[in-house]
């Protein structure tokens, strides 16, 4: 086993040469025209934007930030513009059943023609059918029908009436009808006058108002026919004038659409219906209330009397004679109604009503024929947009009903348009985990959603990838006004990038914040006057930013110092050891320092966890700590039980405790209590490990030493400080550059470690110890004390055990 | 009622009411005009007297108008219903009277209905006359068709025969078409010695300078006015008192149509 060394300055920080960039300030570099390192998300969605398969929409994953949106957008702008406009779509009136608005497809600006050639239309009509009805003819053939009901009317009331006056009975209207009265000479019989008469008199009187009655009322249940005669004579009549007005008009319109077959087929229908209720045109509009309307009692007029566009008129739903491709529609605020579109409703005499001119159209309409981006969280958290997202995926038809209508809530009579067919390319946008939790909670997922895009938290960083940031930087400063950033000022955002993205071989895919640094360095250069965003400026703005968002890690490390927190940084401990933790508030991510503690007694082998005991440990913190019991088991005394019981704890821990990267700190804290062999407080320890001892890379390794160093510059460094981290991390590093210049001057350290024998050798300065060729470590070493400590707890253990008994068995 | 007070001037209108119902609408625009003219509105409710003893005959029945049923007219219903019309026409006479701001009188009068007509548009300068709400024989459109046509191009149509009271009937005739934007229909009734020629010169030269379409028919004979208005059916019917009362009492037998009738 080799001692583990310190790493040099260079190993700490790998810095971006701005002398490798072929570019003085990004004023020289060409537009960005592509995504970034996001190779397998971008051929992803070009192959999900060219299947025309139904199934085949897109979920494109991955952390926000990452250009999703922009790329998406303009990708599928670019695939849009290729390929013909996507038609017009409009509802019209359902004649027959008015409730079902019938929907008309017709292409690419041909609705809007259509739109207004109707609106045309009703307007000469509005003009051609009062005229018809104005002529003298007209007058004289409706009179002529009229003048004959009413001549056949009068001879047949004035030959009753004769007939029964010749018989002595006079015919009376009363409120409610008509009546017979006996007369005698002109005046009615008074009731003194009818006591008088004769028995057979009145009895003859009586039956011949029954006689008369009888006729008369025959003659009367033959009124309604002649009535209806005349009504049908009237109706025909109107019905010849109103297509002699208009039948000429909608001929030519139907002949303009001649390709459109259902087009014409609607004409027909409403020429049809303009014959029909040809009166909706003959009413005057706009007359004030008049001495007609109060003595005769005029209703109010309906609104399609008021305007008969709203019958015949033509409600252009989606439009898209301005398109030159197919569309690309964002919808930013996917709720059900804004998806599927709805159907409004006006008040009217108190009440609302509705028709198909006030159905309006969704996102799915307007993106019909073409491509709908999304964002996944909003349509899974809008009430029922989901469902009716997949409902119209499934169907193929977009159907518009109200979600009340829509889970059987109401049942008052709504409009029921007709579905419209939709073709169409869904594209979700959505963090990962919602991916992952729709493909496994939601069966349909996969069936309409069978194209992933996954765009990655990072990419390599390669040459090509620092130019195209370059590029990006550049483009974004032109597009948003910002200056020119100099060489110096990307390569110190790509450092910053590979920082983030906590790898000093890979950058961050997370663009945004690089943007961010960008604009926010544009601001301070601005402050200093220069016209070319540096280095310095960027620098700045990066500390800024920390310095915004450090509230809660000062807080933390102003406690350590004043000794609240207990953190010792020199001197050596038994049991006791700094470890490092990460913590996240927000948007800034820090490390810290932890102290833990191991105790010992004789017992069963069985090392606790009060993390994991009272429920604040997490399930890989709580298998690292069981991997210990593994490791002590194997490593050292294999002929003899475990014989102790240890507690692990991290002190002045108040909130849980998750991921395995203090394993190795914890081990080193029992080794340290089991050897009863103190160790270094001056360096803290990061790193999983392993049943055989290896130390395994954890996340975060460069917050976690400046963690420390923090605490250590505070305190003042003494040369003696330091970290040891997993060997595996080394490739991660990115550190501040005050950590590498206390490297540099000696004053702090950083330790690889593969082994935890490295790592105890580092904290107690004591040889670790091979076995040798009998299998026994070497006295002197921390093995060789572990292992002996661990026999004497054995045998003490056996000797308790012995004693016990015997007395039980007495 | 949107007659403008300083062209007509009258000291009484009377509206004639008899047993079919309270037409409150009808009672208001009376109101409206007594109050237009600075007339004294006087409500006269017909009780008809042969009605009155056909009730209290054993042998009366009646044929729903509406039905065509026939039934038995049992004794004193027809006075019971007459009175209590009578009481209800007098309570909402009062009602628009107040609402006007008119000074009003209402009276109950019994006896033939044409003398009855006759009498009261012998003392009124203008009797409306209340259409008689279903008439037998008449053509009877539809509510909706007959608000239609009440909107539309129904006309104000006026009898015309030179004489003083047709006059002022051409004069209110025309100010109504005026105010209600409709046509006007002039009908000519030639009197003894008179040509349809020289009224209808009359007529016209009355009309010069309105702004009124109007027609100029020429009637048939008076025997037949009743069948011609069938046939043009009307908005509203004016006609001076003489020699017309006995037409318009027929007319309202048949049509649903006021009438005003001038003196």
């Amino acid at each position: 086993m080799t001692a583990a060394k310190p790493l040099a300055p260079e190993s700490l920080f790998h810095p971006c040469d701005p002398a490798d960039f072929e570019f003085e300030t990004t004023d020289e570099l060409d537009d960005l025209v592509r995504i970034v390192g996001q190779d397998r998300a971008v051929e992803a969605v070009r192959f999900g934007a060219a299947m025309p398969v139904d199934g085949y929409n897109l979920f494109v994953l991955g952390p926000p930030g990452t250009g999703r949106h922009h790329f998406v957008s303009d990708f599928l702008a670019q695939q849009a513009a290729e390929r013909p406009a996507a038609p017009d779509w409009c509802y019209v009136n359902n004649f027959a059943e008015p409730h079902k608005p019938r929907a008309l497809e017709l292409p690419a600006g041909r609705g809007t023609k259509l739109r207004e050639d109707v609106a045309s239309l009703i307007g000469e009509v509005q003009t051609a059918i009062p005229s018809a009805f104005e002529t003298e003819d007209y007058h004289h053939r409706r009179q002529s029908y009229e003048r004959g009901f009413q001549e056949e009317q009068e001879r047949i009331f004035q030959e009753a009436q004769r007939h029964a006056e010749e018989r002595g009975i006079r015919i009376i209207q009363t409120p409610t009808g008509v009546t017979f009265a006996p007369i005698r000479s002109g005046e009615v019989v008074t009731p003194e006058e009818f006591e008088k008469l004769s028995d057979d008199e009145k009895k003859r009187l009586e039956q011949e108002v029954e006689k008369i009655g009888a006729e008369f009322q025959a003659l009367m249940q033959g009124t309604p026919k002649r009535v209806r005669r005349l009504r049908e004579q009237l109706r025909e009549l109107d019905r010849d004038v109103t297509v002699f007005a208009v039948g000429g008009l909608i001929d030519d319109l139907a002949e303009s659409y001649k390709d459109l077959p259902e087009v014409v087929e609607y004409l027909k229908e409403m020429q049809g219906d303009l014959i029909e209720n040809g009166d909706l045109f003959r009413a005057s509009r706009d007359r004030p209330e008049n001495l007609t309307q109060l003595i005769m009692g005029a209703g109010a007029r309906s609104q399609e009397q008021s305007d008969p566009m709203r019958r015949y008129g033509v409600n252009l739903l989606v439009s898209n004679a301005d398109s030159s491709g197919a569309p690309v529609v964002v919808e930013d605020h996917p709720a059900y109604v804004h998806l599927i579109g709805r159907i409004e409703h006006q008040a009217h005499l108190g009440t609302l009503v509705t028709d198909f001119q006030l159905i309006k159209p969704g996102a799915l309409h307007r993106a019909n024929h073409g491509y709908l981006v999304l964002d996944a969280r909003k349509v899974l958290t809008e009430p029922f947009a989901w469902s009716a997202l997949k409902e119209t995926l499934r169907s193929g038809h977009i159907r518009i009903e109200s979600i009340g209508q829509a889970y059987s809530l109401v049942s008052t009579v709504s409009l029921e348009p007709e579905p419209i067919p939709v073709q169409l390319k869904v594209v979700l946008i959505g963090e990962r985990m919602l991916y992952y939790l729709l493909e496994a909670l939601d069966p349909e997922f996969s069936e309409l959603f069978k194209v992933s895009a996954d765009f990655d938290d990072r990419m390599p960083r390669s040459a090509e990838n620092q130019t195209l940031l370059a590029q990006l930087l550049g483009t974004v400063a032109r597009r948003e006004g910002l200056n020119p950033l100099h060489c110096s000022a990307v390569a110190r955002v790509i450092e910053e990038s590979a920082r983030y993205a906590g790898d000093a071989e890979r950058l961050s895919a997370e663009l945004r914040r690089a943007i961010d640094i960008a604009r926010e360095a544009h601001s301070f250069a601005c402050q200093r006057g220069e016209a070319v965003i540096m280095a310095e400026d960027v620098q700045v703005a990066i500390d800024a930013r920390d310095r915004r968002q450090s509230r809660v890690r000062d807080r933390m490390q102003e406690e350590i110092l004043r000794g609240t927190l207990l953190i010792d940084t020199e001197g050596a401990k038994e049991g006791q050891i700094n470890g490092l933790a990460v913590s996240r508030v927000g948007q800034h991510t820090f490390g810290h320092p932890t102290r833990i503690t191991a105790r010992l007694t004789v017992g069963s082998g069985k090392v606790i966890d009060i993390e994991r005991e009272v429920e604040l440990g997490g399930p890989l913190h709580s298998k690292g700590v069981l991997i210990l019991s593994g490791f002590l088991a194997s490593h050292y005394v294999t002929d003899r039980p475990l014989s102790f019981s240890a507690t692990l704890v991290f002190e002045q821990s108040y909130s849980g405790v998750e991921g395995d990267s203090a394993s190795s700190a914890e081990l080193y804290a029992l080794l340290s209590a089991l050897a009863r062999l103190p160790i270094k407080q001056s360096l803290a320890v990061t790193g999983s490990v392993n049943q055989y001892g290896e130390v395994q890379a954890i996340g975060g390794v460069n917050e976690k030493i400046e963690g420390f160093f923090d605490i250590c510059h505070a305190r003042g460094l003494t040369g003696e400080q330091g970290v040891i981290i997993p060997m595996a991390n080394v490739k991660h590093l990115m550190l501040r550059r005050n950590v590498v210049d206390a490297v540099a001057d000696g004053k702090f350290h950083v330790y690889p470690v593969q082994t935890i024998d490295q790592g105890m050798e580092l904290l107690s300065g004591m040889t670790a110890g091979e076995r040798d060729l009998h299998g026994e470590f070497p006295e002197g070493t921390v093995n060789h004390r572990i292992t002996r400590r661990l026999i004497e707890l054995a045998d003490n253990r056996r000797a308790f055990a012995s004693d016990h008994g015997a007395e039980e068995r007495q | 009622m949107s007659v403008p007070s300083q062209t007509v001037r009258a000291r009484r209108v009377t509206v004639a009411l008899r047993g079919y119902g309270v037409d409150a609408r009808l009672l208001d625009a009376a109101a409206r005009l007594a109050r237009d003219t600075t007339a004294e509105l006087t409500g006269v409710f017909f009780e008809d007297i042969d009605l009155l003893r056909l009730a209290e005959l054993p042998v009366a029945i009646e044929i729903c108008r509406t039905t065509s049923v026939r039934r038995r007219v049992e004794a004193g219903e027809i006075t019971r219903e007459l009175t209590a019309q009578a009481a209800a026409a007098e309570q909402a006479l009062g009602r628009v009277a107040a609402q006007a701001g008119v000074t009003w009188s209402f009276r109950v009068v019994r006896g033939a209905v044409r003398a009855l007509l006759e009498a009261a548009a012998a003392e009124a300068d203008i009797t409306i006359v209340a259409a008689a709400h279903g008439a037998l024989w008449g053509y009877r459109e539809s509510a909706a068709q007959a608000d239609r046509r009440a909107q539309d191009e129904a006309p104000v149509a006026v009898v015309f025969d030179a004489s003083e009271p047709a006059k002022r009937a051409l004069g209110i005739a025309v100010r109504l078409a005026v105010a209600e934007q409709r046509p006007l229909t002039v009908i000519l009734s030639p009197g003894e010695g008179e040509t349809g020629e020289s009224l209808r010169e009359q007529a016209q030269r009355a009309l010069a300078g309105q702004s009124v379409r109007y027609h100029v028919l020429d009637a048939p004979q008076n025997s037949h006015l009743m069948a011609f208005l069938c046939a043009h059916v009307p908005s509203m019917l004016v006609v001076p008192v003489s020699p017309f009362a006995d037409a318009v009492h027929d007319l309202q037998q048949r049509l649903d149509v006021p009438a005003l009738l001038v003196r």
